[in-house]
């Protein structure tokens, strides 16, 4: 089976009319509030650059954060486990929880947790996992996945929830009541009784983490239903995992993320609720805190220095709501966990330029440059697309030449000399002028990716050149009368 | 005994080399401690000038109350029994928990025949306080900017629970204790926060915009938020 490319998944959301509408309006509502919020600030490009700082100068001296986050983790009673890629940090989870003999946990939405598909492999050893992220619950009942790192159940409207949740909420806990109708506070209420049941009886919750303090030990989650409090404070274990990417220096670094990261994602001054932990406290919250620290490919973007810069992410999905091309196809044409701009460059970073989809993703942009412009860390976000393009071709030139690369190394050839150029050149214009033809609107084989929303219009013109060499080569020749 | 340890060191060391094999390129001279020069960013200086400081505070009412928390100026704490005792009218409250060290004296115009009021010491079971429609505590520090309340979860503030299960949380705030922005509020709390507190902000009931990107109140948090800012008295 032929693996797909962006291109060829993009193609097929592009049909689905409820998903573009809903997008279209999700984001602009949210582009609009992000602005406002923003703009507010008269020193927000300033606490940007602050932002992009401290990540830098983190990601410079990784090794040395993580160790000290490790620590003082440690001080404060927390267990810290490290996990080089997601088979080890499954491992460690599932184990935890098979020593509590839980066979359930709850969880609060955490985006690595995801990357490393942490609920199917608890599945395999027999752990349900359930989200409790209300847009989660609805994908997660819909055994569908998310298209959106912040609102992942976006492409689903109110009757398509209210339906999921009188289907699927009986299988599993707590049925939906009878005459569930299909108002947004219904549907609310709804999934309020059917998670409450599991928040107070479950005994093992997993996290993930916004931020990592390194200075003072603390985790930090930041939320607005409510649900981050109840997996951080009701059961009895909390295992956290954490990509190792997530950790700052130190509280006062924390204030300055802190100011961006509600601005920049939902648009607000500061999202309803944000956790901070750290090990374990005295009769309150769990008793037994882990924490699985992560790298999942991470180090691949570490180690390429153009490409470092991506991973001052905080997760904001600001440059997703932003791109025109996101709003259009939607995160299911990414085939990854991570869309959008942010994901077209995490993703080959973190899995490799292997595949054909994750050599497509590079490509999956029109360059216009939008997503930089509200990155609230400053990522340069098109200049990293280019220069994993170039990557890509790198990648393509260790295999066998396709026609792509015999075709530019024609050219090449072509441009590489003034005389062969001008003589190719006119060789083509005179084939041109003597074709009866003024277009060809479908061009033989691959070519037809050209004429596919265009015509191919043939010149009838002699080249420029030749027609200033005609009237004379000086610096002050004149165009002929008539010749406007 | 020894916890059992999940993860491997072998793991721990492997990751920890990856990281340095991929930072070869950073000079060895900046490879060393880095220490952090984050400037304020607060945007609004703290001044002492008794207007700045209603600016502030009033920020901070106009601020909360934007996220539909509902706000209440009490004049000096004197009125905060009468005040908290409205409030608990208001919201028709019948049994509702209190920190163990919250002050009594502010309790003392609930009406006792028809509130059962619970204090959290012994602790109370998760059952128990599933049954619960309010609670009431003190806070740590406030944010103007952003209309945010901290509890650092102090014995006047409770535990985390008590503060999360009931549909209804009462909180007061002193007006000294609100801050301009987040940066200065991240300094009132960094004791507690190395020393390992846990410690929740709160902005407002909880919400969420998941469905069709319309804001629904209350999921899972409490879905009713009461502040009582408290100046001081004369």
């Amino acid at each position: 089976m032929r693996s797909p490319s962006f291109q060829s998944l993009a193609r097929k959301q592009l049909q689905n009319e409820q998903l573009r509408a809903n997008l279209q309006n999700a984001t602009q509502t949210i582009r609009t509030k992000r602005c406002r919020v923003c703009d507010e600030l008269e020193n927000y490009d300033a606490l940007r650059t602050a932002g992009a700082h401290i990540k830098d100068q983190t990601l410079k001296h990784l090794d040395y954060y993580l160790l000290q986050l490790e620590h003082n983790l440690k001080a404060q009673g927390a267990q810290v486990h490290w996990a080089g890629d997601a088979t080890e940090a499954n491992r460690i989870a599932a184990s935890i929880v098979r020593a509590h003999k839980a066979q359930e946990v709850v969880k609060v939405k955490s985006m690595v947790s995801q990357e490393i598909g942490l609920n199917e492999a608890l599945a395999k050893e027999g752990i349900l996992c359930w989200e409790t992220d209300l847009a989660e619950l609805i994908v997660q009942l819909d055994h569908d996945s998310p298209s959106h790192i912040l609102v992942p159940a976006i492409h689903k409207n109110r009757y398509e929830v209210q339906e999921i949740f009188s289907r699927e909420m009986k299988q599993c806990g707590k049925p939906a009541p009878e005459d569930l109708g299909s108002e947004p506070a219904e549907l609310a209420e709804c999934a309020r009784e059917h998670l409450r049941e599991k928040f107070l009886s479950a005994t093992v919750a997993v996290s993930g983490a916004n931020f990592a303090v390194a200075e003072s030990g603390t985790l930090v989650v930041v939320e607005s239903e409510g649900n981050g409090r109840m997996c951080l404070t009701l059961a009895d274990t909390l295992i956290s995992v954490i990509g190792i990417e997530k950790v700052i220096p130190t509280l006062d670094d924390l204030g300055i993320l802190l100011q961006l990261l509600p601005r920049a994602s939902t648009g607000e001054r500061m999202n309803p609720y944000t956790s901070f932990w750290s090990g374990v406290s005295d009769d309150d919250g769990p008793q037994e805190v882990h924490v699985i620290l992560i790298d999942n490919g991470r180090t691949h973007a570490l180690a390429d220095p153009e490409a470092r810069s991506i991973l001052r992410c905080i997760r904001c999905s600001a440059c997703m709501n932003t791109c025109p091309v996101y709003e259009r196809v939607g995160g299911h044409a990414y085939g990854s966990v991570y869309p959008g701009p942010m994901g077209s460059v995490l993703t080959p970073l973190l899995r490799g330029f292997d595949t054909k989809l994750d050599q497509s993703l590079p490509y999956a942009s029109t360059l216009c440059g939008a997503c930089a412009e509200v990155c609230p860390v400053e990522i340069p976000l098109p200049e990293l697309l280019v220069h994993l393009r170039h990557r890509v071709v790198e990648e393509k030139k260790r295999k066998k030449p396709g026609l792509e690369r015999i075709l530019m190394a024609g050219v090449g050839w072509v441009m590489s000399k003034g005389s062969r150029f001008e003589k190719v050149g006119s060789t083509a214009s005179a084939v041109m002028r003597t074709l009866p033809v003024h277009k060809i609107r479908r061009l033989p084989g691959k070519a037809h990716n050209w004429t596919a929303s265009r015509d191919f219009l043939l010149t009838k013109q002699k080249p420029a050149r030749l027609q200033w060499r005609i009237r004379g080569n000086s610096a002050t020749a004149t165009p002929m009368a008539g010749d406007e | 005994m020894m916890a059992p340890l999940y993860g491997t060191l072998q793991e721990r060391h492997r990751v920890l080399s990856r990281i340095a094999h991929a930072l070869r390129d950073v000079r060895p001279s900046v490879r060393q401690h880095y220490k952090s020069e984050a400037p304020a960013f607060s945007g609004y200086a703290e001044v002492d000038t008794v207007e700045r400081r209603e600016q502030t505070i009033a920020r901070f009412m106009e601020r909360s109350a934007d996220y539909k928390a509902t706000v209440l100026w009490v004049d000096s704490e004197e009125h905060l029994p009468d005040a908290l005792a409205y409030g608990v009218d208001m919201l028709s409250l019948q049994r509702i928990v209190v920190p163990a060290e919250l002050d009594m004296r502010w309790l003392t115009s609930l009406d006792e025949n028809s509130l059962t009021l619970l204090q959290d010491e012994p602790l109370l079971s998760k059952e128990e306080l599933d049954t619960l429609d309010g609670v009431i505590t003190a806070s740590s520090v406030a944010i103007a900017e952003t209309g945010t309340i901290a509890l650092d979860h102090g014995p006047n503030q409770g535990r985390r629970i008590i503060s999360l299960l009931p549909p209804c949380h009462l909180c007061v705030v002193y007006a000294q204790d609100v801050v301009s922005g987040v940066p200065e509020a991240i300094k009132r709390l960094k004791p507690a926060l190395a020393a390992g507190k846990p410690v929740t902000w709160i902005s407002g009931p909880s919400a969420t915009v998941d469905i069709e990107f319309t804001r629904v109140v209350g999921v899972h948090g409490p879905h009713k938020l009461m502040i009582f800012v408290v100046g001081q008295s004369g």
